[in-house]
């Protein structure tokens, strides 16, 4: 048998094993600019403004069915429209905290119910979003239950430097991840369940995953590391779906005591802040109030949101927190790399994981006529960024390969 | 307001500054040995050169008037390579010519690093082979013990090195245990064996050159002369002889490598190995010199971009036809 060794980009760690020890809980902010997606105008909120909120009542319910509950209580003053790194134009509702924590009655999941169809409307009534990709869970275990996935992965890798979201949520919501997985197991309709870790020391200290060493697997230290776990799994001849660990965590945290969705994990890092830390803040929280938590430098110049892979900079620091933030990285200045032409060393092609030959595209694109069939394997890319972030040369290959992706598009198109 | 940017927001640490760091370092371990054997003579032979191509890079940018830039440390790796490959009693001007020849012919005329499609050193070396071959073959006899001079022209006798025997079929007189690390007649950093290897093994490691084109080149080198050996002796003793003789191992670890000018796809860097050691080990068996090496590396570099297509264009043939294939199954 012919062994495969993970592709991908190994990175030096800048994360501290502490941060992971402890979530620190995140005091609410006095306002709270919570992201209302999907929703066309202010008249579809559920509540008027100037209306009053509690925490955990529904601001709004999609035409699929996914819904925005309030992380606080409070007065909505304002229904505003607010450009987010993460979710581009959307319109979001500013309540102003009352700091009463005063809860909107919680209805716990009967668990008479355990088929896939109330599993994922229990999904849906929680509002739960993926973190990984910022997709709703619920269309997430139906899209697998469709494809008939063998296998539900649980993404708890922490493979970028920064970001320790992952090992935290792990520790602290253990027994929510057993019932969210075997739940997220039962609604996608695979027959294994799995949770992917990069190494198995993050779960080693955690009491309830002891003798439970076969749900994991291990990925290693490397990015991207959830194509190596699913080619894992394809080798065996299993095909793999996965949804975030804190995603998980909240459908177990849903179906025990009926909570919705409200707050996120948050890793903030980088060497712009003082003091890096992890934190379980609510949905819709400035940034800058987290930023101000860490002691941001005067000194910083580039603030980003997401992964540092394939996230998005942060123009105004009012940009509220949502389901799919991650991480917020502030970063002083980046490091100046003199470019070069590409050298030839086939870094690119050895850290793609998919098998895309980035140095060729790039050279082919640069042709002075682009021939779209030597574009091999581009429109397989997955936006990963490896390329860019391995070449020592410091070419934009993902940039060539998205461009190679679209003329190749094009080209179909017109045959 | 904060500065913009596009993702990817962190880098690897590694760029080609670095690739040419671990280079450096690599070589510099290689000189050790030498040092000890013949003095500070290498210390400067190896100083001279690298200032030589310095100057080349310079004086190259001052007459086409462009930008000048060596700290991507490859002008410093190429002179490095052209001392390793002088004997050590060469005159300062020998290794002088073939690094201004390097830089000037064959490396600044095609741009920065990563444009030239010959390896620079290999092509500077090649030239002063051609050129002045006694000078080149003629290699101290270290039986003299006699102290070589820092700068100055040295006046001492001159021997074969084992490579040459060879080429006149003729068994050398040293053992190949002797040939691993002991003080031998040879081009300065190409005599110690062991030292070459673990130099490889650090660059191999460190991911600055890849390991396949050496194991593919050491591979067939080996095949070859255990196939058809140039003295009467064992399978076993050819390939020991031929591998541990001449230049071989030396251009296998810090020429055949270079990344620049070598295919870029997998397949194509083994079959470039495999090429260049038959390639070389044809020149030794048939070729004027004792040592073929620069050439074939040469040669083998002109081939590289042709290797490159024909791996391209079959791998996109085979996807072409997994299309045509999945085609039909999508329109069902």
């Amino acid at each position: 048998m012919l062994i495969k060794f993970p592709r991908g980009v190994r990175l030096e760690q800048k994360k501290d094993s502490k941060w992971s020890e402890q979530i620190q809980a995140f005091p609410t902010a006095d306002v709270i600019v919570l992201p209302l997606p999907g929703m066309k105008s202010a008249g579809d909120c559920r509540i008027k403004e100037g209306g009053h909120v509690s925490k955990y009542s529904c601001l709004f319910k999609s035409n699929t069915g996914a819904c925005v509950y309030s992380s606080v209580s409070g007065v909505l003053t304002q229904i505003k429209s607010v450009t987010h790194p993460l979710l581009g134009e959307a319109l979001c509702a500013v309540i102003e905290t009352d700091k009463k924590e005063k809860e909107w009655s919680k209805k716990p999941f009967s668990k008479s119910e355990t088929d896939s169809v109330a599993l994922i409307a229990a999904a849906q009534a929680a509002g739960i979003t993926d973190e990984l990709d910022g997709v709703p869970l619920s269309q997430k275990l139906e899209a697998f239950r469709r494809d008939q996935i063998d296998v539900l992965v649980v993404n708890a890798l922490d493979e970028d430097p920064y970001t320790a979201n992952a090992s935290a949520v792990l520790q602290q919501s253990a027994a929510d991840i057993l019932t969210g997985l075997s739940a997220a197991g039962s609604a996608s309709g695979a027959k294994e369940q799995k949770v992917a870790v990069c190494h198995l020391r993050q779960i080693q200290k955690i009491a309830e995953f002891k003798k439970k060493h076969s749900l994991f697997i291990k990925a290693g230290e490397v990015y991207p590391a959830w194509p190596n776990v699913k080619n894992k799994l394809k080798s065996k001849g299993k095909t793999a779906g996965q949804i975030g660990v804190q995603a998980c965590a909240a459908l177990g945290c849903a179906l025990q005591t009926g909570e919705p969705q409200t707050s996120v994990t948050v890793t903030v890092a980088g060497n712009g802040v003082n003091n890096p830390n992890v934190f379980q803040v609510a949905i819709g929280t400035p940034i800058h109030h987290l930023l101000d938590a860490c002691e941001m430098k005067e000194s910083t110049q580039y603030v980003i949101m997401g992964s540092p892979f394939t996230g998005k900079a942060v123009e105004y620091l009012d940009a509220p927190v949502v389901a799919s933030t991650r991480c917020i990285l502030a970063l002083e200045s980046r490091k100046k790399h003199k470019n070069f032409p590409c050298i030839g060393c086939g870094t690119c092609t050895k850290v793609c994981p998919v098998g895309i030959m980035p140095w060729y595209i790039h050279e082919r694109i640069h042709c002075q006529k682009i021939d779209s069939t030597q574009l091999l394997r581009v429109e397989n890319c997955i936006h990963c960024n490896a390329c860019t972030i391995a070449c020592p040369s410091g070419i934009g290959l993902a940039e060539a390969v998205e461009q190679a992706a679209a003329i190749k598009e094009e080209g179909s198109d017109l045959h | 307001m904060l500065k913009k940017r596009q993702a990817p927001f962190i880098k690897r640490e590694d760029s080609v500054a670095t690739m040419m760091r671990d280079m450096i370092v690599a070589l510099a371990f290689l000189m050790i040995l030498p040092v000890i054997y013949n003095g500070f003579r290498v210390i400067t032979m190896t100083l001279i050169t690298v200032i030589a191509c310095g100057v080349g890079e310079i004086i190259f940018g001052l007459i086409c008037t462009r930008e000048i830039n060596v700290t991507e440390l490859s002008s410093v790796v190429t002179g490095m390579i052209i001392a390793m490959l002088m004997p050590v009693n060469a005159p300062m001007w020998l290794p002088v010519v073939a690094a201004m020849f390097s830089v000037i012919v064959a490396k600044a005329p095609f741009g920065s690093v990563g444009n030239s499609p010959f390896n620079p050193a290999a092509a500077g070396v090649a030239f002063v082979t051609i050129c002045w071959p006694t000078r080149v073959f003629g290699y101290y006899d270290s039986t003299q013990q006699a102290a070589l001079p820092l700068f100055s022209d040295c006046s001492v006798n001159v021997v074969s090195s084992s490579a040459s025997v060879l080429k006149s079929g003729i068994k050398p007189n040293v053992v190949p245990l002797q040939m691993l690390w002991e003080q031998i007649p040879g081009p300065i950093g190409a005599t110690a064996a062991v030292v070459i290897a673990a130099c490889g093994l650090y660059i191999f490691l460190k991911r600055t050159a890849d390991w396949k084109i050496t194991i593919c080149f050491l591979a067939t080198t080996a095949i070859y002369a255990a196939l058809f050996p140039r003295i009467l002796c064992s399978p076993l003793t050819s390939i020991k002889y031929e591998m541990l003789s001449g230049t071989l191992l030396f251009c296998s670890v810090f020429m055949i490598t270079e990344p620049s000018t070598a295919p870029r796809t997998g397949i194509g860097r083994c079959v470039y190995g495999a090429l260049a050691g038959i390639l070389l080990m044809l020149f030794r068996s048939y070729g004027a010199y004792e040592q073929g090496a620069c050439f074939a590396v040469l040669l083998m570099n002109a081939f590289s971009p042709c290797i490159d297509h024909a791996i391209c264009s079959l791998k996109a043939k085979e996807v072409r036809r997994h299309e045509k294939v999945a085609e039909p199954e999508h329109t069902v």
